[in-house]
C-alpha cells in the first residue's frame, strides 16, 4: 500500500468500489451546496482497504439553516432519494433537529445508504473543526475523521466488528500515527485497557 | 434428531476463540494490504464489495417481485 501522508492530506490511488463512487458522488453534492461534512466510522477502515461491505456511510454534516436544508435536499433529490423520510420539511425538524439521522441511497435502491447527522456532541464539532482531507486518484478529495480519534472511538462502540475495525486501521496507521493525539483520545475516551489488550502486540 | 448437550462455559470459549481468530486474521490481512500494490489489493477488495452489495440489491427485488405475485395470486 502505498499512501502518502502530511499533516493536512492522505493521499492514494485505489480501484474505486461501489462504496467510495456513492461517498463520491455523495460527497460533491454536499460540496455544491457549500455544506462541510466529515466521514466517520466504518467507511474510514472500508476506505482503506478492509475488506468488508457496509450498508451505510456515517457522515457529520454541519448545522444548517432550514432554507439552506431545502436547497441541499432539493440537489440531493436529483440523484438520491431518501429511504426513512418523505419530505425535507420533516427530515429537518423531526429528524436531523432531535438528533435522529436521514439516510441517502441511490435512486430504486435500499443499499448502501448513506446516513447523514448533525452535529450533536463535542466529538462530533471536534471531528468537523479537524477533518482530513483525503485526495484518491490524484482527484477525488474527501473529508474524513482523523484516524487518532477513529481506533479509539471504534474501540469504545465496542462491538467485535468496531474492534475488528480499529484493529485495522491500528495496523495500517501505527507507525504514522500522531501519538501525542492518539494517547489522549484514547484516555479521554477511557479505552487504554483496551488499546492494550486488543490492539498492541 | 438429538440436540447436543450445550456447556455454556464451552460456548464462551468458542466465541472467545473465534473472535481471536477473526482479529489474527486481520493482522495477516492488513500485512498483506501494506506490501501489496494499491491496484492489486483494492481490485480484490473492490470484487468483494461490489458482488455484497449486488447480491443485497438482487435479493431485495426478488422479495419485492414475491410479494407482487403473491398480490396478484390473492
Amino acid at each position: 500500500m502505498e499512501l502518502q501522508i502530511t499533516k493536512k492530506k492522505i493521499e492514494f490511488d485505489k480501484e474505486i468500489n461501489e462504496l467510495d463512487g456513492l461517498v463520491f458522488d455523495f460527497v460533491k453534492i454536499l460540496d455544491t451546496a457549500n455544506v462541510r461534512y466529515v466521514l466517520v466510522s466504518g467507511y474510514i477502515a472500508i476506505l482503506f482497504g478492509r475488506s468488508r461491505g457496509s450498508e451505510d456511510i456515517d457522515i457529520i454534516i454541519e448545522k444548517i439553516d432550514p432554507t439552506k436544508f431545502e436547497m441541499l435536499w432539493r440537489l440531493l433529490a436529483e440523484r438520491f432519494e431518501c429511504v426513512n423520510v418523505a419530505t425535507p420539511k420533516s427530515a429537518y425538524e423531526t429528524y436531523l433537529l432531535t438528533g435522529h439521522s436521514i439516510r441517502f441511497s441511490r435512486k430504486g435502491l435500499f443499499v448502501p445508504n448513506v446516513e447523514v447527522k448533525l452535529p450533536k456532541y463535542e466529538l462530533d464539532y471536534w471531528t468537523l473543526d479537524n477533518r482530513k482531507q483525503v485526495v484518491l486518484n490524484g482527484k477525488d478529495a474527501i473529508f474524513i475523521s482523523p484516524i487518532e480519534l477513529q481506533i479509539p472511538f471504534k474501540l469504545s462502540l465496542g462491538s467485535e466488528k468496531d474492534i475488528g475495525d480499529a484493529r485495522y486501521l491500528y495496523d495500517i496507521f501505527k507507525d504514522r500515527l500522531d501519538n501525542k493525539l492518539f494517547m489522549e483520545f484514547l484516555k479521554k475516551l477511557d479505552k487504554e485497557a483496551e488499546f492494550e489488550k486488543l490492539l498492541k502486540k | 434428531m438429538k440436540i447436543p448437550k450445550i456447556d455454556p462455559e464451552e460456548l464462551e470459549e468458542m466465541k472467545r476463540n473465534n473472535f481471536r481468530d477473526n482479529l489474527d486474521f486481520i493482522d495477516l490481512y492488513a500485512e498483506w494490504v501494506k506490501k501489496t500494490p494499491n491496484k492489486k489489493w483494492s481490485h480484490e477488495q473492490k470484487v468483494l464489495i461490489d458482488s455484497q452489495i449486488r447480491s443485497a440489491n438482487e435479493f431485495r427485488t426478488a422479495q419485492k417481485n414475491r410479494k407482487l405475485t403473491e398480490k396478484r395470486n390473492i
